[in-house]
């Protein structure tokens, strides 16, 4: 019962920000606090089920004709995701009473706010595909409005450097813009989803998942008898591939930075993003059932997960190196969110690859926690700092740290666990999706994720060091954030630290809560706190040197793009300009779709209608006048007459030209010679 | 039962018939208002026909569930365009002659929707067809005549189509009742199936069945939006209720050939609506694209009638779409019809910020796009995702992926209006008023999409099955 509240609270409170539009202060903290509500619901639902160690499954019917419910599956996943989306969405809420001050749009935030909180545990909590659908679309929508939050499209709301070109396409855009690409590019792969969907429900008669779980033999079998498992697997969770922002989908997350710092942290942090991810926790314990129960599923189903884990280490690996050169301080840390999201994929594609399922699992999924509590500090600092320098590029901050100390603690304890330094809570489960990656034995993700660990220390520490202790000349004095601003991302940061400190006492108690139950995954799993000796020297070589380059670089303002020659400079703009990913997808995809739909429309509607139109009517009327003027004047010669037929003719032309800009004989060939067309292609076909 | 109907006649035809007649000789203007109440008291009288079923008048009309439901529906359809055109209308001056075309085209929509007979089917066929044209024509402005003469051409065509269509199919059953067209000697399959597909090019031309379409982007792009919403909102409900009374019945005995042809130009019809409304910049333009695009997802759930097994959920699916279209169509078009009267520019550059200035109209115009994109959880995701796309899972899983792949291409000119509606520094000047009806059908279009969509949609697959 209280995970139903969970969800549906938050949409309360978007409906009541609304119906108190005009009530200011009081509508911002009935919104916050409808969000406190759920989190403690969260709770709640999570004592329940650790009390029970039961899934917790209640129904509503919804659409009985379908067999539709409206419904809640509490498993150890779906529990401990709706208790950290719900608490981080009450931490970033709380920050954004102060951050969003005075702000026009506040009601509008809010209501998008509330109603993204409510979306993403719609999703998570759901019991059937269907409602979690709905919160996946939810998700979408809500993040739409709020990445273009600052409609104006003012500069200084942009993302990109303003004017800069690669391959002849722009790099910077606008919130409107950033909205509209993040609601295209998720809904590219919700087609996928939804397809997915369709496909399940066509094989198995059912959208519970439950159901789905049981009936595993009954879909997975004739998709793999036809060796047509892997392309569904792919195309089902190419959704979630487009959310959590997976190659070839990450462009979206980029440019998702227009909208205001809150936002980010919110979709970074816990919801939208980590929905893909959530989606590949739910589903891949289901995957490698099937791959247990049909045998001819095995193969594909490895295939998949093999594919997952390159995609995601590629991923962390490529927007990894983009962090390096940003100069933007939120791009930085959407590139690092793109990168830890590899990371993450990483470890459920290596997951179903060894043979204890349920280690990789816990790996993937504990990073996705400890991931979120330190990227949500993150992004929050940022804000505040953007707030208070008044600009995003960091190459305009620098020195902060003597005004802004307690902002500068948070962030360099995050940004230590975001490169996974002992004992923060990021080394450990970093370390965790290393060692999984590891024991999968497939060499090229492990070894990208390696160099990933590297690149994250180098551009945390370039990131730490420039906004924060690099002097620059001529700056003002610059304020402390405000408390309510400050509390959240302090606070986070050292909740990571103490997590970390703590993790081998309870770590293993939280694990195996976490994988207690879980939907699909039968085997019993005990986890221990163990550490690979050899893996740990190489990922603690990798990250210090990392750190210690960055250090050598940026303290001794080596480190400046402007003085870069030959081929640095090269694979500097190749990095800069976002590996031309975007570039390339401008000039192939989006140009060759306008090419598609403008050649549609100028075949049919201009073209060919224009051309005959303006040569054959005038044509004939001319013609017919010709005519008319030599049989009048030779036989009656009659100026009046003659005069009325002009006008007469004059006027049918253009009374012909005036309705027919569309050429009417045209559109009736088209019905007709289109009538023929259907008849002969259904009698042949036929 | 058939005093419902002759109460219905009488309602509607009387004032049809007599208003014109008292506006212009009293040179009063009380019909926008008697048609208003005409409209109401038609929507009251035909909730006592829900759920029934009957053959009446000796076989010429029958009713069922499904057709009163899309009656409703269509019958709110012209309630709300009625109660938009209060404010417009009223200067036109042959405004009276509208009304009338309104209440006599609305008479002719309940009878193909319950006709049972061929000589009903023409008669009432000629009468919506006619009027249609005229209403299109009726502002008497450039435009308005180019689309309304285009229109009435093309009407003229497909009638003829029909015509032929229904005499070579009524020439092998020799009968004029439609249910005698269950019992088909199977030798006469090819006649048949010529006499459905010149059925399907006449009703697919109102429909906007791409390649019967050419007229359908000129009358709905240009003829004054507010026009356009009844034409494309409810005059659309009579091909189809003449698909479903006509050529369900032969569907079984045409056999492959139905899928062959429906699910061809179903593929057509969506890949050309969407990606031409793609690169549209006028909005009324675009959402005529649009048009052509719900036709395409229409005939999905029509290939799927095919299939025995999944008939009964492709008739739901029929009944659902409708819903979600006619609102959806109605509301979008009064909103462009209250927007040009506000004195805005039908252009996406015209409509820069609409939505920061007219709170509530644009949400609700954003709500009804977002429905025909298939946004959860609006009536449109329900009807076209989890009906029409489910029905055609069985026979022809491809056309349903087509399906997804086309609602997937028109996120970008749907997102796109409302980016421009919502993501550009308000316009000077234009304030909603509680004071415009027009406001009132966007929120009652609006409510009814979402309201519907969270959860009576159960409800509503009641009362039409």
């Amino acid at each position: 019962m209280y995970a139903m509240l969970t969800w549906s609270v938050p949409f309360v409170g978007a409906v009541l920000s609304l119906v108190l539009n005009r009530a200011g202060k009081v509508r911002d903290v009935v919104a916050v606090l409808a969000i406190l509500a759920s989190a403690l619901f969260s709770t709640l639902t999570l004592m329940e089920f650790l009390s029970s160690g039961k899934p917790i499954h209640v129904s509503y019917e919804w659409v009985s004709s379908l067999g539709i419910s409206l419904g809640v599956y509490v498993d150890s996943l779906s529990a401990y995701m709706s208790l950290i989306v719900a608490w981080l969405s009450f931490l970033i809420a709380a920050y954004s009473l102060k951050y969003m001050e005075g702000d026009p749009g506040l009601t509008r935030y809010w209501f998008f706010f509330d109603f993204f909180v409510g979306s993403m545990l719609l999703l998570v909590l759901a019991d059937n595909m269907i409602a979690m659908f709905l919160g996946w679309e939810g998700t979408g929508l809500a993040s739409y409005a709020l990445i273009g939050h600052w409609y104006r499209d003012e500069e200084e709301r942009c993302v990109g450097d303003i004017g800069r070109k690669a391959l002849g396409v722009p790099m910077w855009f606008t919130p409107s813009q950033s909205g509209l690409r993040a609601i295209v590019f998720t809904r590219l792969g919700d087609v996928g989803f939804i397809a997915g969907i369709g496909v399940l429900y066509y094989l198995s008669h059912t959208f519970s998942l439950p159901a789905i779980s049981e009936r595993v033999a009954e879909w997975s079998g004739p998709l793999a008898e036809r060796g047509l498992l892997f392309p569904f697997l792919l195309i089902f969770s190419l959704g979630a591939f487009a959310k959590s922002a997976q190659f070839p989908f990450h462009e979206w997350l980029v440019t998702a930075m227009t909208g205001p710092t809150s936002v980010s942290a919110l979709i970074h942090a816990a919801t939208m993003v980590k929905a893909g991810v959530y989606f590949l926790l739910r589903f891949s314990p289901i995957f490698v059932l099937a791959a247990q129960e049909v045998p001819a599923a095995e193969q594909q189903v490895r295939t998949f997960f093999t594919a997952v884990s390159l995609i995601g280490a590629f991923t962390a690996f490529m927007m990894a190196s983009q962090a390096l050169v940003s100069r933007e301080l939120k791009l930085i840390l959407a590139f690092s969110t793109a990168s830890q999201l590899g990371y993450m994929f990483l470890a459920i594609g290596s997951a179903g690859l060894i043979a204890e399922f349920p280690s990789g699992f816990i790996a993937g999924f504990s990073h996705l926690m400890s991931h979120a509590i330190f990227k949500a500090s993150l992004f929050l600092v940022a804000g505040a700092v953007i707030h208070a320098v008044h600009s995003r590029f960091i190459d305009e901050m620098g020195g902060l740290w003597n005004y802004m100390r307690w902002s500068f603690l948070a962030m360099s304890l995050a940004a230590l666990s975001l490169m996974g330094v002992p004992p923060f809570m990021g080394f450990w489960t970093k370390d965790s999706v290393l060692e999984v990656a590891k024991e999968s034995g497939v060499l090229i993700p492990f070894s990208l994720a390696v160099v990933t660990a590297g690149l994250t220390a180098f551009y945390s520490t370039r990131m730490v060091l420039r906004t924060f202790v690099i002097k620059r000349e001529h700056h003002h004095e610059h304020h402390e954030a405000h408390p309510l601003m400050l509390l959240p991302y302090l606070a986070l940061a050292l909740i990571s630290l103490a997590l970390g400190a703590a993790w081998p006492l309870y770590g293993p108690e939280l694990m195996s809560g976490m994988s207690l139950s879980v939907l699909g995954m039968h085997e019993h799993f005990h986890p221990e706190v163990h550490l690979d000796l050899e893996l740990l020297a190489l990922s603690l070589t990798v990250v210090f040197a990392g750190i210690l380059v960055a250090g050598l670089l940026y303290l001794t303002e080596r480190g400046r793009a402007t003085d870069l020659r030959g081929p640095l400079s090269a694979i500097h703009s190749f990095l800069y300009d976002r590996w031309f990913i975007n570039a390339v997808y401008y000039r192939t995809i989006v140009a060759g779709f306008s090419w598609l739909s403008r050649g549609v429309f100028k075949y049919f509607d201009s073209a060919v209608i224009d051309s005959l139109y303006h040569r054959l009517i005038p044509w004939l009327i001319s013609a017919l006048s010709t005519l008319g003027f030599k049989y009048f004047e030779t036989e009656v010669v009659d100026e009046t007459y003659h005069e009325r037929v002009v006008r007469g003719f004059t006027s049918i032309g253009s009374f012909v030209r005036r309705i027919q800009t569309g050429l009417i004989n045209q559109y009736l060939a088209i019905f007709i010679l289109g009538l023929m067309l259907v008849l002969l292609i259904a009698l042949w076909v036929g | 039962m058939e005093e419902v109907i002759l109460a219905l006649i009488f309602v509607l035809g009387t004032p049809g018939l007599l208003l014109p007649l008292i506006d212009y000789l009293r040179g009063t203007r009380i019909s926008p208002y008697v048609t208003l109440l005409a409209t109401a008291l038609a929507l009251a009288l035909l909730t006592t026909l829900i759920g029934r079923e009957a053959t009446i008048f000796s076989g010429a009309l029958r009713l069922d569930p499904l057709s009163t439901y899309l009656s409703l529906i269509a019958t709110l359809g012209s309630f709300l365009v009625v109660l938009a055109s209060l404010p417009q209308a009223k200067d036109w001056s042959t405004s009276p002659s509208l009304y009338s075309l309104i209440l006599l085209s609305l008479l002719g929509v309940y009878f193909l929707l319950y006709v049972n007979d061929a000589s009903v089917l023409i008669a009432a066929w000629a009468l919506v067809a006619v009027a249609s044209y005229v209403i299109v024509g009726i502002r008497k402005d450039e435009d308005s005549l180019e689309a309304s003469v285009k229109y009435a051409l093309m009407g003229v065509l497909s009638s003829s189509l029909l015509v032929f269509g229904v005499a070579l199919m009524f020439g092998v059953t020799k009968g004029s009742s439609l249910s005698s067209l269950e019992h088909v000697p199977p030798n006469m399959r090819m006649v048949l199936f010529l006499g459905a597909l010149l059925l399907i090019a006449a009703l697919g031309f109102k429909m906007g069945v791409v390649p019967f379409h050419a007229w359908l982007p000129d009358v709905y792009g240009g003829a004054h939006p507010l026009l356009v919403s009844f034409v494309s909102g409810v005059i659309k409900l009579i091909s189809i209720g003449a698909f479903l009374r006509v050529l369900l019945p032969i569907i079984q005995p045409i056999g492959d050939y139905w899928v062959i042809t429906v699910a061809l130009l179903s593929t057509l019809t969506m890949f050309y609506g969407n990606l031409a409304a793609l690169v549209q910049r006028n909005v009324q333009r675009m959402m005529a694209y649009s048009s052509i695009a719900q036709a395409g997802y229409f005939l999905v759930a029509f290939t799927a009638l095919y299939s025995l097994t999944s008939r009964e959920l492709a008739l739901q699916a029929i009944g659902l779409q409708v819903t979600t279209y006619v609102l959806a169509k109605v509301g979008i078009f009064i909103g462009l019809s209250y927007l040009a009267r506000m004195g805005f520019d039908l252009t996406l550059e015209g409509l820069k910020g609409v939505g920061r200035t007219m709170k509530v109209s644009g949400s609700m115009l954003a709500i009804l796009m977002f429905s025909l994109m298939g946004m959860p959880p609006l009536i449109g995701f329900w009807s076209k995702f989890m009906y029409v796309f489910l029905s055609v899972m069985d026979l022809a899983p491809w056309l349903a992926l087509i399906g997804v792949v086309n609602s997937g291409i028109s996120v970008g000119y749907y997102a796109l209006v409302v980016r421009y509606m919502y993501f550009a520094n308000p316009p000077n000047g234009a304030r909603e008023s509680l004071r415009d009806p027009e406001f009132y059908v966007l929120l009652i279009t609006g409510l009814l999409t979402t309201v519907l969509g969270l959860g009576l949609v159960d409800q509503l697959v009641k009362i039409l099955s």
